[in-house]
């Protein structure tokens, strides 16, 4: 795979795809172009000074260096745009191919994070980190060898020991920095994590615990953090001190120096003060830059980690699914519950998957729809191995109503079309009323598009389930998956849908824990001892 | 869309009582961020007396002047964000409040994104104007107008020529960007939230998309999403980009020194050393410009939305604290409204105080509306409900919750372990009692089992575990039965029923099971109200 080859490199810019990074190279190039031209236009001024040239020269060498620095700081913005889209891309993509079970709480934390804050961040790289990482480093260089060229090299030297100890000041309180911001990274996921569940849970929050102790919860994690905050803004205004000192460190140095010695000359000593005081100044934006890069690297970290998240394998050679839709579940074993699991269903069963609690209906559903492969034995459709039909091919021929209705933020036809992206809104009324949403239409002049609330809060619980079981019907799939799809309908209702079912030409497989006399199964897959029965008739 | 001014925002009641206790510590954060420029600025004027007599007091002066410039800038930085910190966390805690004491309905007209927008994101944009803003207003004005004095001073007025590239880049920055922002701002956030839902709405339902194919739902609004996000601010930063390079091109000092050799060439060393000096000493604070000025307009949309979610109103409450024991449970003349529209006939219900009563109706009736209203969640059109002959508005918050327990359909949990969900309603319970609990509610699990792997029925079965640790006198449950299989949903009703004989509670479910509702003490059957009028 093609994000996976990247998990055994250690750097996180590498988590960043190949095109990506080319454009990152160009513009890296650029900038130590940008720091030649200006040490460059520096120099001439201090050649000018110490020679009291007409400021022809320096106008053109100035100007040069102008326009190259607006070129690359416009190609630095269009990368980062383009940077932020590939990454999104990429993201998208990676996620659709990762496995079911690796989406949990935290990494559902950390996908919002990366999308909402590490990849509108990477949108900077080229234009300012690159700049500080590149051109602010480069632009001393070129700089010490100017003075070598304006005061010779003794003074040159000097100018190298005071700038390298300027940077070993830098260094330093970088260091403690990057200690503090560990710190952090760690307790702002945790806060994030903290406000994420509280936000998620709080209607459950505020029943269970009451308005003052749903708090507590969160507040031990905001504590955590705060406290964290507190000690790196402590390290922070350290690095300020320390920077803003080894920032005037070289000029200071240079002026002692010269001053001391006997033969100094007024004019040198502007030249040579002028020149250090540029060639210093980019040291201390490399200490703020020091602040970024820790997050970057943690967002990169990140990132890397969810473009590379565990997956199931799609076939190198996929086989197409036939008109035959028969389902055989050979000898599965999954988990602590599913053992040695045997079925053949027919196209057109319908099929109870029947068992107590906890006895694993559900995880054979999943495995039905791939979610994940199962630890022993396999699954056909029609004589093909699950894993050997590509994801794609096998999601058009399932339609699955989950036993937690996920309904979207949005308009009800929003939440039915999914099931069928290109279904007209006649179609979406009729698969509506099919799953007896009638009284739902009919409340609003909105109709099918009335919006839904904060993830269907407008909705009641039976409201979402009646929007799923809709958006599986449009579908029109031949093998439908129903995991406890009725359990909030009142028996009118449920029976209504029931009969919708019996209609269509599928292979219904449903778990329920109601009465069945409507549902009418003709086999079932009974889980409470594992074996396979056939009904009585 | 109309945008409230700063000043207004930060002095509205609902924030400014957050920001007071930090207001001493910004101030200061200020001050000395003046201060330290002011120091820096006299060290650089040291400098330049001893480019004109080589004398070493000059040299003393200015490393001193640099080491409390130095300290000034720590201490300023220290104190702005030490005060910022502690807004932040003043604020934090106060939308968390404000949220739990939202009505369930203006919750749920809150957007999914902007929820959680509002408890982190939106307090993290404040961070940078309340933290930033001061000290970069003052530094902005106090380092420049004391450069400028010292230039006329030593360099004549002529020598202002050199703040030509700095003033125009300050012009980019203070009149073209806020003015593209204001043309484009809102486009590009829409276009970033955009994104951020597509992503979550994946994560969160992923089963869905999963099935229903790569191409359709939250995976194709994403691509989309990505895909117009691309193109539009590609589109958008190829129209800025050159403006925006020129500007970060002419703060560089390379265009300033430039301008100041042309001026000043001719002159005595000591003035051309200032023309060098100060001018770049005042184009320095527009340097902290080009880090833009979008967090001061993001902080104050953030603020506007603070402010208006802590503007809704909260669920009323009273100071009643005691109240006779048992407590009867009175609906009286309730009338319900859902979405503005008055659904149900009016209600006068008395729940007996030793039994199990349920609550029937049509699916969309408005039965969970009822129960949330009933345990003071959601406020009522007309009506009373009625506690021991109080009405519940009156009564203290901590009371009210102490009172009437209401366990939501759907069986949320916490991801953490049986025994911390238990403990959120029981914090005091041993572990007997938990465990007792577990039991009554048919749940089959020890305490120290993570809720990742519990089924839906048994998550279900837990949330109904806390009927039997509550202190509550009235208990409502809503659809307990749901996804319980027909023995365990007898068992269920059974303790529940002797719990109600035994500790005199009363307790009322909603089911859309009849069969169980007839074997309840009472039955509510919500009806339409049209229907009952016409057979008037």
């Amino acid at each position: 795979m093609k994000y996976g080859a990247d998990s055994s490199n250690h750097s996180p810019i590498l988590a960043l795809p190949s095109a990506a990074r080319k454009r990152l190279l160009y513009v890296g190039l650029g900038w130590i172009l940008v720091a030649a031209l200006e040490a460059w236009a520096y120099t001439v001024l201090a050649l000018g000074i110490t020679h009291h040239w007409p400021p022809l020269w320096i106008l053109i060498s100035t100007g040069m260096a102008i326009l190259v620095s607006i070129a690359v700081n416009r190609s630095g913005y269009l990368t980062g745009v383009r940077l932020a889209g590939d990454l999104y891309k990429t993201l998208g993509h990676a996620l659709a191919q990762s496995k079911l079970s690796w989406f949990t709480h935290n990494n559902r934390t950390k996908i919002a994070n990366i999308a909402g804050q590490g990849i509108p961040g990477f949108m900077s790289i080229p234009a300012h980190q690159l700049q500080s990482f590149l051109h602010a480093p480069c632009l001393p260089l070129c700089l010490v060898v100017g003075i070598g060229v304006v005061a010779g090299l003794e003074i040159a030297l000097v100018a190298s020991v005071l700038l390298i100890l300027a940077l070993l000041g830098l260094f330093l309180s970088q260091r403690a920095l990057k200690r503090a911001d560990a710190q952090r990274q760690t307790a702002q996921n945790n806060a994030s994590a903290a406000t994420l569940e509280f936000v998620d849970h709080l209607e459950l929050l505020r029943t269970a615990a009451g308005p003052i102790k749903a708090i507590e919860r969160i507040e031990q994690r905001w504590q955590a953090q705060e406290q964290a905050l507190s000690k790196t803004n402590w390290s922070s205004a350290f690095a300020i001190f320390v920077s803003t000192l080894a920032s005037v460190l070289p000029i200071a140095g240079m002026a002692s120096f010269m001053v001391l010695q006997d033969d100094t000359n007024i004019t040198t000593l502007l030249a040579v003060l002028m020149l250090i005081g540029r060639a210093a100044a980019p040291l201390g934006e490399l200490a703020t830059a020091g602040l970024s890069i820790n997050d970057l690297k943690a967002s990169l970290d990140n990132y890397k980690q969810a473009t590379t998240a565990p997956q199931l394998p799609e076939p190198r050679q996929p086989k197409t699914m036939t008109s035959d839709h028969q389902i055989r579940i050979e000898g599965i074993a999954h988990g602590p519950v599913l053992n040695n699991i045997n079925a053949t269903i027919p196209a057109g069963s319908r099929v109870r998957i029947l068992g107590p609690s906890g006895s694993g209906k559900s995880t054979l559903l999943e495995l039905l729809m791939r979610f994940d492969d199962p630890e022993k034995g396999v699954i056909t459709i029609g004589g093909v191995k699950l894993r050997d039909i590509t994801y794609e091919e096998l999601a058009s021929h399932i339609a699955y109503v989950p036993q937690d209705p996920v309904v979207f933020t949005g308009t009800l036809a929003d939440n039915i079309r999914i099931g069928n992206p290109t279904a007209s809104d006649l179609e979406v009324e009729t698969a509506a009323r099919h799953a007896s949403l009638d009284t739902i239409i009919d409340r609003s002049p909105d109709g099918i598009h009335q919006l839904v609330g904060q993830q269907g809060m407008a909705l009641s619980g039976g409201e979402r389930q009646r929007v799923t079981i809709a958006r599986a019907l449009i579908k029109k799939a031949p093998i439908l998956i129903l995991d406890e799809a009725t359990s909030a309908l009142d028996s009118t209702t449920e029976q209504a849908i029931v009969n919708t079912l019996h209609t269509l030409d599928a292979t219904i497989l449903f778990v329920t824990h109601k009465d069945i006399s409507d549902w009418r199964p003709n086999q079932v897959i009974d889980l409470t001892g594992y074996i396979n029965h056939s009904p009585p008739s | 869309m109309h945008k409230p001014a700063l000043s207004k925002l930060i002095t509205n009641p609902l924030l400014a009582d957050a920001l007071r206790p930090s207001a001493t510590k910004l101030a200061s954060g200020a001050l000395f961020s003046s201060l330290s420029g002011i120091t820096m600025l006299a060290a650089l004027w040291s400098l330049i007396q001893l480019l004109d007599d080589l004398s070493s007091i000059w040299l003393f002066t200015a490393s001193l002047l640099w080491l409390f410039g130095a300290l000034f800038a720590a201490l300023a930085s220290w104190l702005a964000h030490d005060g910022e910190a502690a807004f932040s966390a003043r604020l934090r805690r106060k939308v968390a409040n404000h949220l739990l004491r939202l009505p369930e309905s203006s919750l749920a007209k809150q957007g999914d994104q902007e929820v959680r927008n509002l408890v982190s994101s939106d307090i993290e944009k404040l961070h940078h104007m309340v933290a930033h803003l001061p000290a970069e207003i003052a530094s902005f004005l106090v380092t420049p107008i004391a450069a400028i004095c010292l230039l006329i001073n030593m360099a004549g007025v002529s020598a202002l020529w050199v703040l030509l590239p700095g003033v125009l880049a300050s012009l980019y920055y203070l009149v073209v960007v806020p003015h593209i922002n204001a043309r484009d701002g809102e486009v590009r956030r829409q276009i970033m939230g955009e994104i951020i839902t597509a992503v979550d709405n994946y994560a969160r339902g992923i089963r869905v998309n999963r099935i229903y194919g790569q191409l359709s739902g939250a995976l194709a609004d994403y691509d989309s999403a990505t895909k117009r996000f691309t193109n539009n601010m590609v589109l958008w930063v190829s129209k800025v980009a050159t403006l925006a390079g020129t500007a970060v091109a002419l703060l560089q000092a390379a265009a300033t020194f430039a301008i100041a050799y042309l001026i000043a060439y001719d002159t005595s060393i000591p003035s051309l050393a200032a023309t060098l000096f100060f001018s770049f000493a005042i184009v320095t604070p527009a340097l902290r410009l080009g880090h833009g000025l979008d967090y001061v307009s993001a902080g104050r949309l953030a603020m506007g939305r603070l402010i208006a979610l802590l503007q809704l109103p909260t669920l009323p409450t009273g100071q009643v604290t005691t109240l006779p024991q048992p407590p009867t449970l009175t609906l009286q003349n309730v009338r319900l409204t859902i979405n503005g529209s008055q659904l149900l006939d009016v209600i006068n219900e008395t729940f007996p105080s030793n039994a199990l009563s349920a609550i029937t109706g049509a699916s969309g009736i408005g039965k969970t509306t009822l129960l949330r209203v009933m345990a003071g969640h959601e406020p009522l059109s007309s009506g009373q409900i009625k506690l021991a002959q109080t009405d519940i508005t009156q009564l203290n918050e901590s009371t009210l919750h102490q009172s009437i327990l209401l366990i939501p359909q759907g069986g949320d949990t916490l991801p953490a372990t049986v025994e911390e969900n238990l403990r959120l309603s029981a914090p005091q319970a041993n572990t007997a009692e938990l465990n007792d609990a577990l039991l009554r509610a048919q749940l089959n699990t020890t305490l120290d089992t993570h809720t990742d792997i519990l089924s839906g029925g048994e998550r279900q079965r837990l949330s109904i575990a806390r009927a039997f640790l509550s202190d509550a006198h009235i208990i409502l449950l809503d659809e307990p039965t749901s996804a319980l299989d027909a023995t365990r949903a007898s068992g269920l009703i059974r303790e529940l029923e002797h719990l109600a004989q035994k500790q005199e509670k009363t307790i009322v479910m909603v089911t859309h099971d009849e069969e169980l509702a007839a074997n309840t003490a009472k039955v509510l059957k919500l009806k339409r109200m049209t229907i009952a009028e016409d057979q008037q």
